[in-house]
């Protein structure tokens, strides 16, 4: 298993309970989406996971002398550093306190950009370009500092249509690589629907949140329980296999 | 220069040392006594090959005991002011803060004018100036600390307050100086100068400010993980308070030690990493040496100007305000059409 994550309970110092006793474990080549309606807790789960915030209780396991790599929401850049700076400081962990980066971790950082298509933006500034491009140079940067777990705060948010497709098939390709498991935030269930191996739905009221293979959980049912939504999910037939889709029901007459 | 060479540290150190060794070497000439550039040349090199003498002894006399120690002074702080600020506004994630922002720069000047109003000894106001500065980062490191914190805002607001405190003792002080006895210097010790070079001060203050510089130039590449914000630092494994106050202390002793032997130069740590940037680029592997670099050569010149404009010396600190305020204009303005501080 490249994670673990066994009975984590986080508690505030006032005993209010953040979420209590989440289990779950991925292997290499997975990837699992958290989802659930703002304030249910994912943010301090990935937090936790990430080492910033302690567990209450119970344990996360990450496979021996790996890291986790992190990509987080895009914010204000303060400065126009370029994307390849930008890639380079993923490395962080191998470059001493007192040292500057290397030759090889600038090759590191080329190669993870070549592999994500984006080459051609190593020279420029990354306050200069799209919010789409800007999501693939933090997962470049996740990714070049390494390790067997790849963390997404919310990757498709404040994309257009066709950069959310984008990003959702840049994880797909990372999970067939079956190096990483990846675990990603999300306020769409059709995301977690199409990309997912396992999905853990989190709740305010609902301890412990629901977990397992996203057909068991993504369900019409639990959509409900969640977010208080009508939905239908569909799945059609297509030469690429079957594609699903969530669709919420609107109780308004056309 | 083009921006490819920008980026190379080694012919980037080359071209500024030279460019150094020039100021250096010109600003020996310049002044109220002129000195020919060959007789400065050779006054400089007979202190380490035997030369004959063909220079007068009243020129021996004004460049090795007036510039020079002088102009290595500035050379320092304007350094340690360059490479000060862009550290600082690294680690503040703001391009708009100075060396200054911690109060530290007020605290010392505080502390420099109370020793003058009871003595006239140059190193008591040194020592006191120095003190003072270490006190105000105290008040505002005890300030800005919340949940056993210190958040970035909340240090520079902190700072902003304990800056202003000092400089309202700064106003009492002034206020109950003896206007015509005491008043003057004091005035002119706060606008900033380096008059009072000597090299005395440069032995006490050189030793500290060049190991704090070193320290910078040492971390210059983290700072670029610090500015990605404290979340980001610590996912990508730099642990940001600690460093970060690595970071102030070493500010706080080259702030604190050239307000102790210059009084408060402003501008100089604001104004210089802009243009570094605006040449070089945001990154802080080149910006904090090249903001040394030029911050040593723009105050060497400021000074010369503040020397040899007028009769009467011009308080540094004036003109750095000026022409910097200028400058500064300038830059923020095709900073903004090339969008160089993003959205």
């Amino acid at each position: 298993m490249a994670i673990e994550i066994k009975n984590a309970s986080f508690e505030y110092i006032s005993g209010n309970p953040v979420f209590r006793e989440v289990t779950c474990s991925l292997a290499q080549g997975e990837i699992l989406s958290v989802i659930g309606p703002n304030g249910c807790g994912k943010t301090t789960l990935l937090q936790c996971i990430l080492g910033i915030l302690e567990l209450s209780r119970g344990a996360i396991v990450i496979s021996a002398g790996q890291r986790i790599g992190y990509v987080p929401q895009e914010h204000h850049a303060p400065f126009p550093y370029t994307v390849k700076e930008m890639v380079v400081m993923g490395r962080a962990h191998r470059i001493g306190l007192f040292s500057v980066p290397k030759k090889e971790d600038e090759d590191a950082a080329m190669r993870w950009l070549e592999a994500l298509s984006i080459t051609r933006l190593a020279e420029k500034p990354y306050t200069e370009i799209s919010g789409g491009e800007k999501q693939l140079v933090r997962i470049a940067r996740a990714l070049a500092s390494g390790g067997a777990v790849l963390l997404l705060d919310e990757p498709a948010a404040s994309l257009d249509f066709k950069n959310q497709q984008l990003i959702l098939e840049v994880l797909r390709k990372l999970s067939h690589e079956k190096t990483r498991a990846i675990i990603m935030t999300t306020h769409h269930p059709q995301h977690a629907l199409s990309v997912s191996d396992k999905v853990l739905l989190m709740s305010s009221g609902i301890h412990p949140p629901i977990y397992g293979n996203t057909a068991d959980v993504l369900t019409e049912e639990n959509v409900k329980r969640i977010y208080g939504v009508d939905a239908k999910i569909i799945s059609l037939a297509h030469e690429h296999g079957a594609i699903k889709g969530v669709i919420p029901i609107s109780h308004l007459k056309n | 220069m083009p921006k490819q060479l920008m980026h190379n540290e080694k012919i980037l150190a080359f071209f500024f040392f030279f460019s150094l060794a020039g100021i250096f070497l010109i600003s020996l000439c310049i002044g109220r006594y002129p000195v020919p550039f060959s007789h400065a040349a050779g006054i400089i090199a007979s202190k380490f090959f035997s030369i004959r003498q063909f220079w007068a002894e009243e020129e021996e006399a004004v460049i090795l005991f007036l510039r020079l120690p002088r102009i290595l002074l500035g050379l320092l702080i304007g350094a340690g002011l360059g490479i000060s600020g862009a550290a600082f506004q690294g680690i503040f994630r703001n391009p708009l803060v100075s060396p200054h922002i911690l109060g530290v720069a007020a605290g010392a000047g505080f502390g420099g004018i109370l020793a003058m109003l009871v003595s006239n000894n140059s190193f008591l106001v040194m020592v006191s100036a120095f003190a003072f500065g270490i006190v105000s980062i105290s008040l505002t490191s005890i300030v800005g600390r919340v949940r056993k914190t210190s958040h970035p805002l909340a240090l520079v607001l902190s700072g902003i307050v304990v800056g202003a405190f000092f400089t309202a003792l700064i106003s009492l002080l002034k206020f109950v100086a003896d206007p015509v006895d005491r008043l003057p210097s004091i005035v002119f010790w706060l606008m900033g100068n380096l008059a009072g070079a000597s090299f005395a001060k440069f032995s006490i203050v050189s030793v500290p400010i060049l190991v704090a510089m070193t320290l910078l130039v040492l971390l210059r590449w983290r700072i670029n993980i610090l500015s990605l914000g404290d979340e980001e630092a610590r996912t990508l494994g730099t642990n940001p308070e600690k460093l970060r106050w690595l970071i102030i202390l070493c500010v706080t002793v080259i702030v604190a030690l050239s307000v102790s032997v210059s009084g408060i130069i402003g501008w100089v740590g604001l104004v210089i990493p802009h243009i570094a940037r605006f040449a070089a680029g945001a990154n802080h592997r080149i910006l904090l040496p090249l903001s040394a670099y030029m911050g040593a050569g723009y105050l060497v010149i400021m000074d010369d100007i503040a020397r040899s404009l007028t009769p009467a010396e011009i308080p540094l600190g004036i003109l750095t305000a000026i022409i910097g305020a200028v400058v500064f204009a300038a830059v923020l303005k095709h900073a903004f059409q090339k969008n160089t501080y993003g959205n």
